[in-house]
C-alpha cells in the first residue's frame, strides 16, 4: 500500500512548467513546537542529499527551513495548509475515506497513512507546490560530494537552493496536471 | 421480495433521510423530492474522447468551514447524537460506455469542499487535496451543479511524457440542467454552482495534493487576526492524541 500512494503522489510531479503558478509562501510563523530553529535546520538537512536537493530561484536556508518544517507540520496533520493548527483531535479528520470506509479497508488506510515513507513524501509534494523543485545531481556531483568536507557540502547546498540555474541532470516541479489536461496523444480507435 | 415499479416509485419520491455519508446516487429515473433541510449536488462524468471511453472513476466531497478553511469532521457520536448533516459524499461512475452520465446526490445544505478523486475502479479515493481545493455551497431546496469531470488512466502525452492519470474539470451547465427535463421540479431547482478556489483544508496523510482550477474566484486567504484566533480556540481545546478523545464533546453544527 505505501508503495503504491508513493507512486500516485509521484504522478503530481514532472519536470513539465506548472499550469498555475504556485503560491507564495504564508507569511504566518511557525507555530510554536519543540523544534528550535537549529534542530530544524538539523532536520531539514536530511532533504539535502547527496543525490538530490531542493531549489527555489531566489530563496535562502532560512526560507527553505521555514517552508519545510511548515510542510512537516502539515505532512503530521497537526497544522493546516492555510496557516492555522488543527483544533482538535477526530478520527474522522486523520481520514474521512477510511472513516467511511471502515473495515479492513479503513484499516489498511490508517495504516498507510501512519508510514513515514508517505510522510516523507507529501513533505515532499508540500514542498513543491510551494514552489520548491527536486533536483536531482549528476553521478559526477555526487562522486564529488563524497570525497568534500561536510562544511563545504553543506555551502554548496546551500549556495544551490536559491540559484537561477540549478546544477543537477534534472529539475522536478509540481504540476496541476490532475486538475487540467495535458495536451494528449491521439487516442487508439475504439475497440469493436 | 418484490415492489413493484409504483410502489418502489413511491418509496422514492419519499424525502431520503439525512445521511452522514451519502455514497449512493438518487436515480433520476424516478421522481425526487427533497426534505426541507434538503439539497443536492449533480455531478458527471464525461467521457469525451477515446482515451476516456470506458473508464470509471470517483469523486468525494467533505463538509467544509470556508471561515476557517477548513473541513468540518464527522463528530463523535454524530448518528448517535441524531446529527443529520452530511459530511462526506463519495459519487462513483457506473455505465462505463455512456459518454455522459449524472449523479444526484441529496445532502443536507451547507458547504462542501471537493476533498479528492480516484480514476478507475474501486471508489476508494485515497488521495487529499488539502493544499487548494474548489468549494461550493448548497443551499436548501437547490440542485446545485458542480461540473463535470473526466476520468484518465495511462493516457500518452502529446509530448511523450509519462503516461497521464488525472481527473481533469469541465463546465458544461446548460447540458446539466438540460438532463433534468424529466424533472420539472428539480430543473427548476437548478443552480451552477458558485464554485471558489483557495479551499485549504487539515490534510490527512493519504496522498496529500492540490486541485487547482485557475480561472476561479479564490477564497480570501485567513488575515492574522483570524488565524491568532483560531490558534487561541485550539489552546483550550483537547490536545491532539492517538486514540479517540472520549472528552470532546460532538459538534452539532446548525444547519444555516
Amino acid at each position: 500500500m505505501p508503495a503504491l500512494l508513493v507512486a500516485l503522489l509521484l504522478q503530481a510531479a514532472d519536470p513539465a512548467p506548472p499550469a498555475v503558478a504556485p503560491p507564495a509562501t504564508t507569511d504566518t510563523p511557525v507555530p510554536a513546537s519543540a523544534d528550535s530553529p537549529e534542530e530544524i535546520a538539523k532536520d531539514s538537512a536530511r532533504d539535502l542529499k547527496d543525490s538530490r536537493y531542493y531549489n527555489k530561484p531566489g530563496a535562502t536556508r532560512a526560507d527553505y527551513d521555514k517552508d519545510w518544517q511548515e510542510c512537516r507540520l502539515i505532512a503530521r496533520g497537526s497544522r493546516t495548509p492555510g496557516g492555522s493548527p488543527v483544533v482538535v483531535y477526530n478520527p474522522a479528520i486523520i481520514s474521512p475515506a477510511a472513516a467511511a470506509a471502515g473495515g479492513l479497508l479503513g484499516g489498511l488506510i490508517a495504516g498507510a497513512i501512519a508510514d513515514g515513507e508517505t510522510r516523507r513524501a507529501n513533505r515532499r509534494s508540500c514542498l513543491m507546490y510551494r514552489g520548491w523543485r527536486v533536483v536531482e545531481v549528476t553521478d559526477a556531483q555526487e562522486k564529488l560530494f563524497l570525497t568534500m568536507p561536510d562544511p563545504e557540502r553543506e555551502a554548496w547546498f546551500n549556495r544551490m537552493l536559491g540559484a537561477e540555474n540549478p546544477d543537477g541532470k534534472s529539475v522536478t516541479r509540481w504540476n496541476n496536471d490532475f486538475a487540467v489536461t495535458p495536451a494528449l496523444a491521439a487516442a487508439p480507435p475504439p475497440k469493436p | 421480495m418484490r415492489l413493484s415499479p409504483f410502489i418502489l416509485a413511491a418509496l422514492l419520491a419519499t424525502p431520503a433521510a439525512a445521511q452522514l455519508s451519502v455514497t449512493k446516487p438518487t436515480p433520476l429515473e424516478l421522481p425526487v423530492t427533497m426534505a426541507p433541510h434538503q439539497g443536492a449536488l449533480l455531478v458527471a462524468f464525461r467521457r469525451p474522447d477515446g482515451w476516456s471511453a470506458g473508464k470509471s472513476g470517483t469523486i468525494a466531497f467533505a463538509r467544509y468551514d470556508p471561515a476557517r478553511h477548513d473541513m468540518i469532521a464527522r463528530p463523535k457520536d454524530a448518528k448517535k447524537n441524531g446529527d443529520t448533516n452530511t459530511y462526506w459524499i463519495q459519487a462513483s461512475s457506473k455505465d462505463r460506455k455512456a459518454a455522459l452520465e449524472y449523479r444526484l446526490m441529496l445532502v443536507s445544505a451547507g458547504d462542501y469542499v471537493l476533498y479528492g478523486a480516484a480514476p478507475g475502479p474501486g471508489g476508494m479515493v485515497m488521495n487529499s487535496f488539502c493544499y487548494n481545493s474548489v468549494t461550493l455551497r448548497v443551499n436548501a431546496g437547490e440542485v446545485v451543479y458542480f461540473g463535470d469531470v473526466t476520468t484518465y488512466i495511462a493516457a500518452k502525452r502529446a509530448d511523450g511524457g509519462p503516461f497521464y492519470f488525472g481527473m481533469p474539470w469541465s463546465w458544461h451547465p446548460d447540458e446539466a440542467k438540460a438532463a433534468l427535463a424529466s424533472q420539472p421540479a428539480l430543473q427548476a431547482a437548478f443552480k451552477p454552482g458558485e464554485l471558489k478556489g483557495g479551499a485549504s483544508y487539515s490534510c490527512s496523510g493519504q496522498m496529500m495534493t492540490a486541485y487547482d482550477l485557475p480561472d476561479l474566484p479564490r477564497l480570501p486567504p485567513l488575515t492574522p487576526e483570524e488565524k491568532a484566533k483560531i490558534a487561541a480556540e485550539a489552546l483550550v481545546a483537547p490536545p491532539r492524541q492517538a486514540g479517540p478523545n472520549t472528552a470532546q464533546t460532538p459538534i452539532l453544527v446548525p444547519v444555516r
